[in-house]
């Protein structure tokens, strides 16, 4: 004998629940159209994206494949600078010139790539974000370092980057981006690491010196550094290599040369030996 | 006051029964096969197929037919001691009753049997043998090389059997009948024939080629799930005849009973 | 059934960004590529204005200066669209004086145009400031700044098209490094 009550109210909740599939999957199609519609919809109004340009100048690529471009603002003043004046010849006329170059969007490539998800809340977060790092924005494309090609009648950080030029006059390309390190090489960072070193006395430290130094331009302390740093510690790679490096630019070809050998030798290192093809070159 | 669903429900038991035999046209061609092979010079017959196909009725049907006019016996249930299956034989041989403890010499049997060829020629029906022994396989099969006894044999259509089967009985000659599982024809068929035979016309015709379908996909054909489920639903019925008839209607098939009855046997799950 | 879902789904999901596909373009210089595709694309993708930026800085560096002038329409949004107009303005308006000047003769000295950096606003600040030399109808340009480079500017007829053309070709060290070629 079969509880036969027992019985339809399974079968209820067994239909009731059918019931709700089917509705479902029914109701779900409009909304997968209409989702996708909304997407692409949202896709295309892109501007607010835009503003954002401003504020990701300053942030620095690391990891993420956001590509970031210095951003060059545009310079509309009009700037009374003369260029070939000369302190003895008189009423010589300023020139007034103005110059326009055009602003590169930045553009984040993963969001880019990525589903394009409607976060109104995002929106609201975008302008707090703007809002508060706006200030601190503006003051660090203004401690940017300055590409070469410059004319003295536009002020200072507003010229496209080394790559930008170099693309447009057909130099050897920089392919990589480099890492703007707001750090690297200013005096207050040396400063901060010799107390350091001066402190602890690590081999790291001597070698951040000497990787300071050397990013300066200033080689011989390079080298000297980095032979501290190869004292305290033999195997630091890196020292090694730096040390080359540094001795390389130095004019010392050879010398190089013989250093890495002998640390190839030693080691069999993959990097020393690219470095010896480099140093052969002079491709330092 | 007996539900009319009640007798219906009993229709449905399973039973190896000659009442309840229902001929379908797939059901009959192997019988004349089968029925045809005794005549043939073959030592053994094999019946196979998945269990519910109907082999057992199919014998069932045979040893009612055919006990008048010739000597067939039937063993129903397997015996598995050697000793007293082959006690049974001799005795439905030699039609003679063996004291208890006297135990019947393979050997003697074998004798026996080769004395009587040319004079008779007996079949012997085996269900289920799927649970003999090898070794009482091989003197089944010593048997029937006497040429003096037939026997039909049925098994259960398994991987290891089929192997078995084929193995054993390679050089043997054979015939080899299969039975599977109905199709929605003949299933629709069976279930009309079976309520018909009893008087059950009008709820023959309630059942829809929808139900047949949605009961096939379930049971897939098999007598005995089809018998099983049908059973379930009629018990369903007779409740609802019983308690609510309001909830049950004359005309139509409920989906709903079959559904539920569904549930029950863990067709669908819940 | 499920996997049916997952898939329409999915599909909706998946965007090609054409905006980054570009930007791809764009960093890896294949300028003229850049140009083409966002061209093709260009009435998707209209109301972006990076797109349009990205587009027009690609067409400025291939022949096809034309093309800079639709997206210099159009960006007017933002404040750095309209300075990208301005530039791309600019540029068009030096190629196209720069053409009368030299088919038809016109004079177009003491103009006072915006400075770009591209090397058609340097050649037209060379020109405007008459430092040049003229040879057989070519005028060349030394460049102040980088004095490694040489700027050929002349007219070439394309008798079989019935077109005229501005070349500017650039030598970097006495060698021929670039050509662009206007109409």
């Amino acid at each position: 004998m079969i509880n036969t009550k027992k019985l339809e109210k399974r079968w209820y909740k067994y239909k009731s629940k059918k019931v709700l599939s089917s509705l479902s999957l029914v109701a779900s199609i409009p909304i997968l159209f209409g989702g996708s519609y909304f997407l692409y919809m949202d896709y295309l109004k892109r501007d607010n994206l835009f503003l954002l340009s401003q504020i990701d100048q300053t942030k620095i690529t690391s990891n993420t494949n956001q590509s970031i471009l210095t951003n060059v603002s545009q310079e509309k003043s009009l700037k009374e600078v003369s260029k070939d004046v000369k302190s003895n010849s008189s009423h010589e006329e300023v020139k007034e010139e103005l110059s326009l170059e055009p602003v590169i969007p930045i553009i984040d490539m993963d969001k880019e790539e990525r589903v394009k998800r409607v976060v109104r809340h995002k929106k609201s977060y975008k302008k707090v974000y703007k809002k508060k790092h706006y200030a601190q924005a503006k003051r660090q494309v203004k401690a940017e370092v300055i590409p070469q090609v410059k004319k003295s009648t536009v002020q200072p950080t507003q010229y496209l980057t080394k790559s930008e030029i170099a693309t447009v006059s057909r130099e050897p390309q920089v392919k990589k981006f480099k890492k703007i390190n707001l750090h690297g090489t200013s005096h207050n960072y040396i400063e901060t690491i010799h107390k350091k070193f001066l402190k602890s006395n690590k081999p790291r430290e001597a070698l951040l010196l000497a990787k300071a130094y050397y990013n300066k331009g200033d080689y011989s302390k390079a080298e000297a550094w980095s032979l501290k740093a190869n004292k305290l510690d033999s195997n630091l790679e890196e020292s090694w290599l730096l040390f080359a490096k540094a001795k390389a630019k130095l004019g010392k070809k050879q010398e190089s040369v013989k250093i890495l050998a002998s640390y190839y030798k030693k080691t069999r290192s993959s990097k020393a030996k690219v470095l010896i093809n480099k140093v052969k070159r002079g491709q330092i | 006051m007996s539900s009319k669903f009640e007798t219906l429900k009993n229709i449905f038991v399973d039973s190896v029964n000659q009442e309840n035999y229902v001929e379908l046209d797939s059901v009959k061609y192997n019988y004349d096969i089968l029925e045809s092979s005794l005549d043939k010079p073959l030592k053994m017959v094999l019946l196979f197929g998945k269990p519910g196909t109907g082999k057992s009725m199919l014998l069932n049907q045979l040893y009612h037919n055919l006990k008048s006019k010739r000597e067939i016996h039937f063993f129903e249930a397997p015996i598995l001691s050697e000793k007293e299956f082959l006690r049974s034989i001799y005795e439905s041989i030699s039609g003679r009753q063996i004291p208890a403890k006297m135990r019947v010499n393979f050997d003697g049997l074998l004798k026996f049997c080769q004395k009587l060829k040319g004079e008779r020629e007996i079949v012997f029906l085996l269900d289920e043998c799927q649970l003999y022994s090898e070794a009482l396989m091989e003197k089944i099969r010593l048997l029937s090389d006497t040429r003096v006894i037939k026997f039909i044999i049925t098994l259960h259509k398994t991987e290891n059997e089929d192997v078995i089967a084929k193995e054993h009985f390679k050089t043997r000659i054979w015939e080899v009948i299969e039975l599977s599982n109905a199709n929605e024809y003949d299933l629709e068929l069976y279930l009309q024939k079976k309520m018909i035979q009893k008087g059950f016309v009008e709820v023959s015709n309630m059942i829809s080629k929808k139900n047949i379908k949605y009961i096939h996909d379930f049971t897939k054909g098999n007598f005995r799930e089809t018998n099983k489920y049908l059973y379930t639903i009629f018990e369903i019925y007779e409740y609802y005849d019983i308690n609510e008839p309001h909830k049950i209607s004359g005309k139509k098939f409920s989906k709903k009973i079959l559904e539920m009855a569904a549930l029950k046997l863990g067709y669908i799950n819940d | 059934m499920k996997s049916i879902w997952i898939l329409f789904f999915s599909s909706t999901m998946l965007f090609s960004s054409h905006l980054s596909t570009l930007y791809k373009l764009y960093e890896k210089q294949e300028y003229l590529k850049a140009c083409d595709y966002g061209s093709k694309y260009y009435t998707k993708n209209r109301k972006n204005e990076k797109y349009l930026t990205l587009y027009g800085l690609s067409c400025v560096e291939t022949n096809k200066l034309d093309r800079i002038a639709r997206p210099m329409v159009e960006l007017k949004k933002s404040a750095d669209g309209r300075a990208n107009a301005s530039y791309f303005g600019t540029i068009l308006l030096q190629k196209q004086l720069l053409l009368q000047a030299l088919i038809d003769k016109k004079e177009i000295y003491n103009l006072h145009l915006p400075k770009t950096s591209f090397v058609l606003s340097k050649v037209f600040a060379l020109f405007i400031d008459k430092k040049y030399s003229l040879k057989d109808d070519i005028y060349i340009f030394e460049d102040s700044a980088k004095s490694e480079f040489t700027y050929k500017l002349y007219i070439k007829k394309d008798s079989k098209n019935n077109r005229t053309y501005m070349i500017l070709d650039i030598y970097k060290n006495d060698k021929f490094s670039k050509r662009y070629q206007y109409e």
